[in-house]
């Protein structure tokens, strides 16, 4: 059997499933010395809705794998599949809940060939610059088949958190995101997005809608943001600014308890109970009101609740709204330090 | 190939040049945009609307050739039923044109434009090369998206090459199936269907057909489109242009990829019992190591390189049998023609085009054919298992040497003799004189330079034919005895089928890398095969009677 090498520098005459001709242009070259390091990644499968695969993007030379954290990645369900055609079961990693990513970990022993990381970029492209993102887009290309390749300019990069929505459902995104015309499509998100002179600058988003603006956009978020995440996890780094962040502020008290019986799934935040003199009962919350908003998220289970909750300290003002039969009310609850 | 416009268009991409100035950087992106430009309206009078007579609706096509061929899509014509179309091309005129040969399997379809207008060649692009592309490299797409030109001037799209050789599953019964496509992010919408998609230097790389859509977004262009690669249609295109409906090979199995043993092969999954792999000792769990000697590596691959070729072309599969002890037996080589994959449509009158259809698409198809320097004469060896036959021609005569020994000579002048091996002159029978003749009229692989031109315009069309992994067109001769010569798109020698006297047997002679197989009677011979035909002179001595 003919070894599957990747040699670096020069175009082989056979490094996918057709040979080719070598590579030339610039963007022929980017594509083809950046394909060994993007993975395709298959999941659980089940709903119509939820699409089981994505790409990911190489970053150790231990194994892991970096990817969005996506419904379809579930333990024992996660494969890789590297540009070889070889598949991998992946161990998962604890995700990094506000930029919407997680790393996946394959073992290194069992790879043909020495995987190819690609180290993260601390910069972010300036508008305009040329980016190809590759990914594994409608899942075209199976096993050792070269995944897609899409070329666009930066459009811009947004400020921290663009209220986005998921068809019907906002989605809860706290970071930066260029913005570019390179098409992304499902399956494509998790892959990569590279400047022609290959800095790897972004992780591909998921394909989300402007909630001010009702647009779909094709957009990935910024590897600088991911460093310090991918670090910790790969490297065991804990940044300073971390270690700061390691006693966060107490969540204020409100005095809402909620009908949150146990279960696989959360259950929408219905109020069980309110307690006496507590801010939710001067806001005039009943039992039974079930709450559908929190400042301007929508929350749509007691979990998604007791998360937006969790991070308004003592002090805050935060906007509810919930529903008592058929009216919609809104109201500003200020925290306290309460009892507890 | 190194074409100067591709060069200075992909140069504009570079980010930074270091060491050179903003003026400079911006002088190289204007001669790039100017390159494009240029290119761009070089190719742009051969974009046609492609239109049906009395419904609305319609896509793209393009010119491939000034006789005035059109390539579309089969879905864009309809079905074979439908005989003519409208042709609106960007001069502003409406034109009209004959559906000649359709391929439901893959959705191709060619028109050929009624008479030429006032005796001008039609403006055209020539078909590229599609086994080139590299992912990464610019393309750009002309058609008429949303049918938005009323005056016919195409709409021009532009992008990367986002992947190749992608294979499509089709519609319901394996119909409009893409095996071998391009993916491109250049915007392609309802309209485009049929048009070209274009690399750098103005060639058609392939026939935009298809797109990905995303339910949010409908059914518009999401950033991922499919052409038909120029590859498969050159496979396709003669019988296309004879006016045939275009019929694709199958090994009758699907194959899956599998891990095994730390490495991955490509394993049978499921087989028709009567497919004529089974003859071979291919059966389910059986490991697919090479088709046509390049090393399977997916099973996407293997349908891809099944796909694009016509049923009735002979390939080489190598695999290794799964033993009843779940190990492989040793690696075999088998070769076999591919069979007639079913499509579903029900089969249409084999030949949509005129008598006079046929002759112009044999014109064009033959253009290359004889244009080589004319040898001085051809040597061609067949070899056996401890023998072997040698047939010379010169000058219009023809000798034979045969395994006995005997010599049979047919000259110029149409006299034959015939001699024994110990030099003794003898009558050669009626069938042996017959055989000659048919070789003579028949083996291209012994004819060359004007000779060969005045073959085929003898000739007449009959179809497309593919061997040694090339494309052709086979061309029927006068006379009786089957006889047919069959040339590869370059206008070189790709086989030919004549009826032997002698072994009552018909005999085809295909082409394959390093000679060309024999077919009797449908079967290949293992014992016998042809030796690469060699030029070189051949002494007027050889051909004389015995003094």
């Amino acid at each position: 059997m003919t070894a599957f090498v990747l040699s670096a520098g020069s175009a082989t005459a056979q490094d996918g499933v057709f040979a080719e001709r070598k590579a030339s242009s610039p963007v022929e070259k980017l594509v083809h010395e950046q394909l060994p390091s993007v993975v395709k990644v298959h999941g659980a499968s089940g709903l119509k809705t939820i699409v089981p695969y994505a790409s990911g993007v190489i970053v150790s030379e231990s194994g892991h794998v970096l990817t969005l954290d996506l419904v379809m990645v579930q333990p024992g369900q996660t494969r890789v599949v590297l540009a070889d055609g070889s598949v991998h079961e992946a161990e998962l990693l604890p995700p990094e809940p506000d930029l919407g990513v997680r790393l996946l970990k394959i073992d290194p022993s069992r790879v043909r060939a020495p995987l190819r990381p690609v180290p993260l970029s601390r910069d972010v492209p300036e508008n305009g610059t040329f980016v190809v993102t590759l990914g594994n887009a409608f899942r075209l290309a199976e096993f050792g088949e070269k995944v897609g390749a899409s070329l666009g300019v930066v459009a811009a990069t947004t400020e921290p958190g663009l209220p986005l929505r998921h068809r019907l459902a906002d989605v809860r995104f706290e970071g930066r995101l260029i913005l570019t015309d390179a098409p992304n499509n499902p399956g494509q998100y998790g892959g990569g997005m590279f400047t022609l002179d290959g800095r790897f600058v972004g992780l591909n988003a998921r394909v989300l809608e402007a909630v001010e603006t009702n647009t779909l956009v094709s957009a990935a978020i910024p590897c600088a943001d991911l460093i310090a995440y991918v670090d910790r996890f790969v490297h065991g780094k804990v940044p300073e600014a971390d270690a700061e962040e390691a006693a966060p502020t107490a969540p204020g008290y409100h005095g809402i308890r909620l009908f949150d019986q146990g279960g696989r799934r959360s259950p929408p935040a219905y109020v069980e109970r309110i307690a006496r003199a507590s801010p939710a009962a001067a806001l005039g919350l009943r039992p039974d009101d079930l709450i559908v908003r929190v400042g301007d998220r929508s929350v749509r289970s007691c979990a998604e609740f007791a998360e937006e909750m969790a991070r308004h300290g003592a002090g805050s003002e935060v906007e509810l709204t919930w529903k008592r039969g058929n009216e919609v009310l809104r109201g500003k609850l200020t925290l306290t330090e309460g009892r507890r | 190939m190194t074409k100067a416009p591709t060069a200075v268009a992909l140069l504009a991409l570079v980010t930074a040049l270091p060491g050179q100035s903003q003026n400079d950087f911006q002088a190289v992106v204007e001669a790039a945009e100017q390159a494009r430009v240029a290119v761009m309206a070089r190719v742009a009078p051969a974009v046609c609307a492609v239109m049906p007579l009395d419904s609305p609706g319609g896509g793209s096509g393009v010119i491939f050739d000034p006789a005035g061929f059109v390539l579309t899509n089969f879905h864009v014509v309809g079905g074979a039923k439908v005989s003519r179309m409208k042709i609106g091309l960007p001069d502003g005129e409406l034109y009209g044109a004959t559906v000649l040969g359709v391929d439901p399997g893959s959705d191709l379809a060619v028109l050929l434009l009624d008479a030429p207008h006032d005796g001008r060649p039609w403006p055209h692009a020539e078909l590229g090369d599609s086994e080139q592309l590299l992912t990464g490299q610019q393309v750009f797409a002309m058609g008429n998206p949303f049918l938005l030109a009323s005056d016919f001037q195409p709409t021009t799209t532009f992008g990367i090459v986002s992947g190749t050789h992608r294979y499509q599953p089709g519609r319901g019964n394996r119909a409009l199936v893409y095996p071998d496509c391009i993916q491109v992010d250049v915007p392609i919408n309802p309209g485009n269907s049929g048009g070209p998609l274009f690399d750098m230097t103005g060639e058609v790389v392939g026939i935009n057909g298809r797109i990905s859509i995303q339910d949010q977004r409908g059914r518009v262009n999401v950033g991922v489109g499919f052409a038909i690669a120029s590859h498969q249609i050159r496979n396709f295109l003669g019988d296309l242009m004879a006016g045939r409906f275009a019929e694709h090979g199958t090994l009758d199995l699907n194959a899956w990829f599998m891990e095994r043993d730390g490495t991955g092969g490509v394993f049978v999954q499921s087989i028709f019992a009567d497919s004529n792999v089974v003859a071979h000792g291919v059966g389910l769990g059986t490991w697919l190591l090479r088709f046509e000697g390049e090393e399977l590596r997916s099973a996407n691959q293997l349908a891809t390189r099944i796909g694009v070729l016509p049923s009735g072309t002979w390939v080489e599969l190598a695999f290794r049998p799964q033993r009843g002890d779940g190990g492989f037996g040793e690696a075999v080589t088998a070769v076999l023609p591919l069979r007639r994959l079913d499509t579903g449509s029900s089969r249409q009158e084999d030949r949509l085009a005129s008598a006079e259809h046929r002759r112009t698409a044999l014109e064009v198809l033959a253009r290359p054919v004889g244009r080589a320097e004319p040898a001085t004469g051809w040597t061609v060896r067949f070899v056996g298992p401890d023998a072997e036959v040698v047939v010379r021609r010169a000058r219009g005569h023809l000798r034979i040497d045969t395994a006995s020994g005997d010599a049979l000579v047919l000259r110029a002048d149409g006299t034959f003799h015939a001699r024994t091996e110990a030099g003794i002159s003898r009558d050669p029978t009626d069938e042996e004189r017959a055989k000659l003749a048919r070789i003579r009229a028949a083996n291209v692989f012994l004819v060359d330079g004007p000779e060969l031109r005045d073959l085929v315009a003898s000739g007449e069309l009959l179809g497309g034919v593919h061997a040694g992994g090339r494309p052709g067109f086979r061309v029927g001769l006068p006379g009786d005895g089957g006889l047919e010569a069959w040339f590869d798109l370059d206008g070189r020698p790709l086989g030919c089928r004549y009826r032997d006297p002698v072994q009552r047997a018909t005999i085809e002679l295909r082409a394959d890398r390093e000679g060309a197989r024999i077919i009797r009677d449908g079967v290949l011979s293992t014992t016998w095969r042809m030796l690469e035909p060699v030029p070189g002179p051949l002494d007027e001595e050889l051909f004389e009677e015995t003094r």
